[in-house]
């Protein structure tokens, strides 16, 4: 069962070029990009294999239900709702930077909420699922894109064209102290674990995940080529300049002999792709822990129909990426992206610390000899 | 749930119309730009702007190609292909754009603008090929080869490894270009493209440099070809030498370089090269002859050609070959060396060491 998990940590560890971590780290990559990214692969590991085994201690338990189940209600919401919106920024800027690439590289005399209204509405219907259908459209749509995703990869560093002495001079950057906010950037792409949050209801009892290594190795391996590919096509210094950094690296490729000629294209099609099984999943997860904060919430991983919450809920994002797209243009844009980034990391370091606390809290209730309610809670 | 599925379905039937309102133009209504030159315009600081447009027609013949060269002055790139707009009847698409020239002229003033117009346009590719064009880009593009089978396709399979593969003609991309305009130790190269004498091919055999400003040097097409194995391991080349009276080529299979530099106050650059390959002209009797001392011969025959190539290309105060990169990631330098390595350039002594193999002799003995 956990393939399901290491999907999760491949899908968000590509999604990154959406949420500008090239460009973040692009920006910094003379004050502290490189030696940002090697603290965050080793915080980022650290991470990994801790929530991921504190979720274990808590088998078929969502992250919410873990907190409604430990913590006095009005926090357990509290906290639930801090999780819930930082979720459904990610779906939110996803859609929002892959339909403004799509109109800048396909069309750009298009209406731009049109695009973003196709996005939406297959983000509403795929996060308005149930858990499990969530899961398996997900390994559906990895799956079939996993060629594209290794022709791209293998394209790029096997390129005649990459200049390895930029990515050198670069890499000797890395004596320089590290900024924050690269830091934060790059733990990003070690963040697939997350998705526990919820997909943790579906892995039964006694489940084990084996073979953790895999996430440093692809991860790092991610981090390392989101950042130092464009540095190879575009030079040291010359990659600072394009906004749409990965777009423009695709098109720096060609294929001869393929039956489209730039890969731009097929790099774009990937990411419809990635961005929509991104939106379906941080959407889902954000629903479920709103669904959560009521009052006589149970949970139903497989529930078919869908309950109507599901739809409103989800709907409800959508206006809010509407509502995001209408409010943002390309610096605003930028400045929640980095915000979000360093929230993001600061909420991940608070998870595995609640997760800790109750973890230990549980163990010390199941020592004490009187049963206490949430026992009754916890079945 | 009916209810719903009624109202999703109408939900998609609107998503369809919406689809046929936005700007996309048919097929036919389009003129695909297949080339684009860039050259100085009459009056000062004017661009003048040359387009190669594709006519769609059915037949497939060679030189039955049909295309439009439609040419425009203006104070700005921009300016002068919005002008172009307007004396051509169909919607000028340069998604398909393969090759921009720059004209001669141009270059000798410096290319920034072109460059800025270039990179900001997102339906220029990255991957279109750039040559200077000479004596400038409008002539170029007027030339139309009997042998084009589609638009322009002449001009853009000289480039690359489609059509012709030579070696005196060297392949350069835009985002290449764009980056080098702006590395730190590395400097731009490009192909210059020249009509013919009997003016029905292009003439792609000698090779261009620029600093980051504008052009430096040209060289002849026996120095472009070395160039081009040296700095692009360009291994379908040859190498020709008198000896004994006869000529002997070597044709490559092979080449590997590497760079070398030592980090002393004058930095001594020491090129690395090994190529093997055949004969593919040699005198009689070879197999008598012995094998090393022809390769010896061949070897002292590269260095020298090498180290004069490098001297010259340093002489113009330029860096093609990237050394100055080369030298800041072996050490993993940073402004202050940089700032060194420039002082230095002038004065870096050049070594070459080749290794040539002579792995078969042709067919005969």
């Amino acid at each position: 069962m956990s393939r399901y998990f290491y999907y999760h940590v491949i899908y968000v560890g590509l999604i990154n070029i959406m949420l500008f971590v090239p460009w973040t780290l692009v920006h910094y990559r003379f004050n502290g990009a490189v030696s940002g990214m090697a603290i965050a692969a080793v915080a980022g590991t650290f991470l990994a294999y801790l929530t991921t085994s504190l979720y274990l201690r808590f088998p078929g338990m969502s992250l919410p239900d873990i907190v409604n189940s430990y913590l006095p209600r009005g926090f357990a919401v509290f906290l639930n709702l801090i999780g819930a919106s930082l979720w459904v920024v990610a779906g939110i800027l996803v859609i929002y930077s892959y339909s403004s690439t799509i109109q800048q590289f396909f069309n750009p005399d298009m209406n731009p909420y049109l695009f973003l209204l196709l996005m939406t509405a297959a983000g509403v219907w795929g996060a308005s699922r149930s858990t499990r259908s969530v899961q398996f459209a997900q390994e559906i749509m990895l799956l079939i894109s996993a060629p594209l995703i290794i022709m791209i990869l293998f394209k790029a560093i096997f390129s005649p064209w990459l200049d390895w002495d930029a990515i050198r001079v670069t890499a000797g950057y890395v004596r320089t102290p590290p900024s924050f906010i690269s830091f934060c950037a790059a733990t990003f792409v070690f963040a697939g674990y997350n998705t526990l949050a919820v997909f943790n209801r579906l892995l039964p009892p006694g489940t084990q995940i084996r073979h953790r290594w895999i996430i440093p190795l692809v991860c790092s391996f991610f981090l390392l080529v989101s950042f130092f590919v464009p540095i190879g096509f575009h030079g040291t210094v010359g990659v600072a300049e394009y906004l749409y950094i990965w777009s423009v690296t695709a098109d720096s490729m060609i294929m001869e002999y393929g039956f489209v000629y730039r890969v731009l294209y097929v790099f774009l099609l990937l990411y419809t792709a990635l961005s929509l099984m991104f939106a379906m999943n941080t959407w889902h997860t954000a629903m479920e822990f709103i669904k959560a904060c009521h009052p006589r919430h149970k949970p139903k991983p497989d529930q078919f129909p869908v309950s109507p919450a599901n739809w409103w809920i989800n709907l409800a994002f959508a206006g809010l990426t509407f509502g995001y797209a209408l409010w943002t243009n390309e610096q605003r844009n930028q400045w929640v992206n980095q915000n979000w980034l360093i929230a993001r990391t600061f909420s991940d370091v608070l998870a595995a610390v609640i997760l800790g606390w109750l973890a230990v809290k549980a163990a010390r209730r199941k020592r004490s000899p009187i049963p206490s309610e949430a026992a009754s809670q916890d079945s | 749930m009916r209810r719903a599925r009624i109202f999703f379905s109408g939900f998609a039937l609107l998503l369809i119309f919406s689809i046929s309102g936005c700007g996309f133009k048919d097929i036919d209504k389009r003129f695909f730009v297949v080339a684009m030159g860039i050259d100085r315009g009459s009056a000062p600081s004017s661009y003048r702007v040359t387009v190669r447009l594709a006519i769609p027609t059915g037949n497939m013949e060679s030189g039955e190609t049909k295309t439009e060269v439609e040419t425009m002055e203006a104070p700005s790139i921009a300016e002068a292909v919005r002008q172009l707009k307007s004396i051509v009847d169909k919607e000028l698409d340069f998604g398909h754009c393969r090759v921009i020239l720059f004209g001669r002229t141009l270059m000798e003033d410096g290319v920034d603008d072109p460059i800025n117009w270039l990179s900001r346009r997102r339906d220029i590719q990255q991957v279109a090929f750039l040559g200077m064009a000479e004596p400038d880009a409008f002539h170029v593009l007027k030339l139309h080869p009997q042998s084009e089978r589609y638009p322009g396709n002449a001009l853009f399979l000289s480039f690359g490894s489609e059509g012709t593969e030579s070696s005196y003609t060297l392949t350069e991309y835009l985002f290449d270009w764009v980056r080098r305009q702006s590395e730190t130790g590395k400097d731009g190269f490009l192909p210059i493209i020249r009509t013919d004498k009997d003016r029905n091919s292009y003439r792609v055999d000698r090779v261009a440099f620029t600093d980051k400003e504008k052009l430096r040097l040209c060289l002849d097409p026996e120095e472009s070809q070395l160039f081009n194995i040296s700095a692009r391991r360009y291994d379908k080349a040859a190498i020709a030498m008198p000896y004994q009276g006869t000529r002997i080529v070597f044709a490559l299979s092979q080449v590997i370089t590497r760079v070398s530099i030592t980090r002393d106050d004058v930095p001594t650059v020491t090129f690395h090269i090994r190529a093997s390959g055949f004969l593919e002209e040699s005198p009689p009797n070879f197999m008598e002859g012995d094998i090393p001392k022809i390769e010896s011969r061949l070897q002292a025959e590269v260095n020298n050609r090498l180290v004069d190539l490098l001297n010259k290309i340093r002489g113009a105060e330029v860096d093609p070959y990237g050394f100055g990169l080369h030298y800041l990631a072996t050490y993993f330098g940073n402004t202050k060396d940089w700032e060194h390595w420039k002082k230095v350039y002038p004065e870096v002594v050049f070594r070459v060491q080749s290794r040539i193999v002579i792995e078969k002799v042709g067919l005969v003995e």
